[in-house]
């Protein structure tokens, strides 16, 4: 007995010891300290290459690109203090602001500007606005060019109005200027050097990255406005804190180890609200949430029985049930929250059962079973597909249930490998990137649901428009021509929850749903 | 002994060959890219055709397995797809976490379950035998995030006793580091010590009735000295070989618990990773669990005849 007493203390000595890391340093706490909740772990620290919505929220607050997205959608200055367009819409000359200095204390001149477009646009790239900027689409680039030592000139191949709009998308980092040194002299990846509010402190991986106040930035005047105008580090350190779970985060809010939970599930509203030294904000987001049909399927090839589907829904209802009445529910692919969102888009597709029930027999439809992909990414969409489910069965419409998980999901969307689906949209800036997620030629992306001639050319009208009245008639009509073809049924626009401790001040949400942590302070009251 | 142990290790290698065979190719049966997951939903084809390649995801399945074997058997398990950090250094870093988890919680566990098996045993049928008994059921039927949840609320939020999330290595602040570790190491102990309380029950149960213990206490031997010397190196014996299989399965499998607590362990890093469709750090952390599996029993056999004198290494 006393032997094996005695081996297990050896063996679990041994081990403890083994385990016991090296002397490392131990980590100084100072200064003031606001944490954010983040999901899961960053993707990279690139801006705009392997990333997903929360890579994005945090390169955000370390580079800025020459314009940033505004808070209505726009793009609006950023380090180009402004800009201007030839008569033929192809060249942009943008002036840089000056005394701007990236993190490492190098100021900003074009020849930055220039090193991070060809880095962005190089063979082998995989930033996210690439192929947007390259033969083919949306604004190819033909030449970035120094204009002096403040001036940049870039030359498309034709006149592209949403060129601005592309570069200030989040999920491409707004197209954001980096230091050379960001890059070793092997040409690795080190970490971002930009000129944002916040630098570069270190990446704990699955537990929290850490951004430093730059005391050296060079902010915008005037009020805050969108990813642009003025931005103050109003802490020492920002840390997004990897709390993959939501009932963990909640607790963590509770007891104050977080500050700020952006993106509240609607599932967990309940766990905070009513709290003692909790607040909320909120926002509408430009996401939508919709069912994808696969024009290729023998049954779902016609579109008759797709509107009957549509049909076949109350999407205010399952909007109320499915987010706990915190979406708004929309059938346009353009976003209730956005500018265009006008008297064509508002209307709903109105529940209809005995039209429902009519379209399907007319499309031939005896009841065949339609396989609905789902996944728990986020919950709400397997709640979605369940109510979709009874809803359909209503009008005689057999929908069967195949729940996945995010990477299965994703890889059946991008291969078009589905009947129906349940699928997400983060939000897009623009009506035209919104309707460029469904139309398309499928022949060559197996992705777009919207296989029309004449939806792509005027998708392709909207994008080369750049007056907003022509812009909102193409809208419409693109609005009108998507219900009756019904490729794909809108369901509803999320609204960003976020919940924060009472200390929190200056916290703002925005459509585009990434936080923002400048202009943020923890002065308030516990 | 030594020959023993070499013995079972040399018959170790084909175990993990057969592991890594099997889970080199299941991975890759299951539908999800891992170039489109990093890149997302809009990703254009061109760019996850250009990372296929970077990842060598483009090259015919056998070359892949063939080429991540040879790496494999030199120490070098290939880099994550996602940060790009070494696997191998990967899973230690997070090993380390797990590993003191599961070591505590487990030593914790079994000594809880020694005592409390021992002594429901030695008064069978006693109220003190159904309390010990009943406990133990509840346990068994309590699912581990859902009591981590209890706890973190209780000990967390509502007594501010304990952090609720994050952890600290020992390194930076041996005192934060404990502090950070009392919840998710009694959560696992309380998960664990059911079903280990419920076999040293019965194995002792089974020992009690045997002729040499009526014959010890014929003998005169104080009852402490019995169940202490006589009963429980025996009813010990199948209690450890669960011990290790526990022990194996928790060194690879708490990632609801690391979950719950954001522990950066290495069950979390096995679920990301699936989840994210990293291959290299899937197949890394499954031949390094099955490796420890197959170790940790090694360990358990080898201490078996100090428990058991019948017991001999051949």
């Amino acid at each position: 007995m006393r032997k094996a007493i005695l081996a297990l203390v050896i063996l679990l000595a041994v081990t403890v010891a083994w385990l016991l890391p090296s002397q490392r340093e131990p980590v100084v706490e100072t200064g003031t300290v606001l944490r954010a909740r983040i999901n899961a772990d960053i993707a990279s620290s690139e801006p705009g290459t392997k990333r997903d919505a929360n890579t994005d929220a945090v390169m955000m607050h370390l580079v800025e690109g020459l314009v940033a997205a505004r808070e209505d959608g726009t793009a609006g200055p950023m380090l180009a203090s402004s800009w201007t367009v030839s008569p033929d819409g192809r060249t942009y000359r943008f002036k840089l602001r000056r005394g701007v200095r990236f993190h490492n204390g190098v100021p900003l001149t074009s020849a930055d500007v220039v090193w991070s477009f060809h880095r962005y646009l190089a063979p082998g790239s995989e930033w996210r606005c690439k192929p947007d900027l390259s033969p083919g689409g949306i604004a190819p680039v033909v030449s970035i060019k120094p204009d002096g030592a403040y001036g940049v000139t870039i030359i498309l191949a034709h006149a592209a109005p949403l060129f601005l709009t592309e570069l200030a998308r989040i999920d491409c980092a707004g197209t954001g200027i980096i230091q050379r040194q960001s890059v070793g002299p092997d040409g690795r990846w080190r970490y971002p050097v930009g000129t944002g509010p916040f630098r570069w402190g270190s990446w704990h991986h699955n537990q929290y990255i850490e951004l430093l106040r730059y005391k050296n930035y060079r902010s915008l005047p005037g009020p805050p406005d969108g990813n642009g105008g003025g931005k103050r580090a109003l802490v020492e350190r920002v840390r997004f804190m990897d709390i993959p779970d939501d009932a963990a985060a909640s607790a963590a809010l509770l007891r104050g180890s977080v500050d700020v939970l952006d993106g509240l599930a609607p599932e967990v509203l309940a766990n905070v609200s009513g709290a003692t030294g909790i607040k909320f904000t909120s926002s509408p987001s430009l996401d939508f949430y919709c069912i994808l049909f696969q024009g290729r399927d023998r049954l779902l090839a016609d579109p008759r029985l797709r509107r009957a589907i549509a049909l076949s829904l109350d999407v205010a209802a399952l909007t109320r049930v499915a987010t706990h009445g915190t979406a708004t529910p929309d059938s346009s692919p353009v976003p209730a929250a956005s500018p265009y969102y006008g008297a064509v888009e508002r209307p709903l597709v109105r529940q209809n059962l005995a039209e429902a029930r009519a379209l399907a027999r007319a499309a031939g439809y005896r009841g065949e079973p339609i396989e609905l992909i789902t996944s728990h990414s986020p919950p709400e969409m397997y709640d979605d597909a369940i109510i979709i489910q009874a809803m359909a069965r209503e009008a005689g419409i057999n929908l069967k249930i195949a729940t996945l998980d995010w990477a299965s999901q994703l890889a059946r969307y991008s291969n078009g490998d589905y009947q129906a689906m349940v699928f997400g949209f983060s939000a897009r800036l623009d009506p035209s990137l919104s309707f460029g997620l469904l139309a398309g030629d499928k022949a060559q992306d197996p992705r777009k649901t919207w296989n029309s001639p004449a939806a792509i050319a005027m998708l392709r009208q909207s994008i080369a428009t750049a007056d907003p009245k022509a812009r909102q008639e193409i809208f419409d009509r693109l609005d009108q021509l998507f219900r009756s073809d019904a490729p794909a049924v809108i369901l509803y626009n999320t609204r960003r929850i976020t919940a924060m401790r009472s200390t929190v001040q200056g916290f703002r949400s925005w459509p585009a749903e990434t936080q923002r942590l400048w202009n943020v302070s923890l002065g308030g009251k516990p | 002994m030594l020959g023993y142990a070499t013995k079972r290790l040399l018959l170790a290698i084909p175990t993990l060959f057969l592991v890594a065979l099997i889970v080199f190719f299941l991975v890759r049966l299951i539908p999800g890219d891992p170039a489109q997951v990093m890149l997302g939903e809009g990703a254009s084809q061109q760019a996850i055709a250009a990372l296929h390649a970077q990842l060598g995801l483009d090259k015919p399945v056998p070359v892949q397995f063939v080429s991540w074997l040879g790496r494999a058997l030199t120490g070098d398990l290939g880099t994550s797809s996602i940060t790009g950090q070494p696997v191998g250094a990967l899973i230690l870093s997070r090993f380390q976490v797990t590993a003191i988890v599961v070591l505590v919680s487990i030593a914790l566990a079994t000594l809880i379950a020694i005592i409390a098996g021992m002594i429901a045993a030695w008064r069978q049928h006693s109220q003190i035998d159904l309390a010990v008994l009943g406990a133990a059921s509840f346990i068994l039927a309590i699912p581990s995030f859902w009591l981590g949840l209890l706890l973190l609320l209780l000990f967390g939020v509502t007594l501010h006793w304990l952090p609720v999330v994050g952890y600290v290595p020992f390194s930076e602040s041996p005192s934060a580091a404990i502090l950070f570790l009392i919840l998710p190491i009694t959560t696992l102990t309380i998960s664990e010590t059911g079903v280990l309380t419920r076999m040293m029950r019965s194995s002792a149960i089974d020992v009690l009735r045997l002729d040499y213990v009526t014959h010890a206490r014929a003998k005169g031997l104080p009852e402490r000295t019995v169940l202490a010397r006589h009963v429980f190196p025996n009813a010990f014996a199948p209690t450890m070989t669960l011990v290790g299989l526990t022990l194996g399965r928790c060194f690879g499998g708490i990632a609801v618990i690391e979950t719950v607590f954001t522990l950066p362990g290495l069950g979390r890093l096995m679920v990301d990773s699936v989840l994210a469709r990293d291959y290299p750090v899937v197949q890394g952390c499954l031949l390094f669990v099955a490796a420890l599996y197959v170790l940790v029993n090694l360990v358990v056999d080898l201490l078996y005849p100090l428990f058991d004198p019948r017991v001999g290494l051949s």
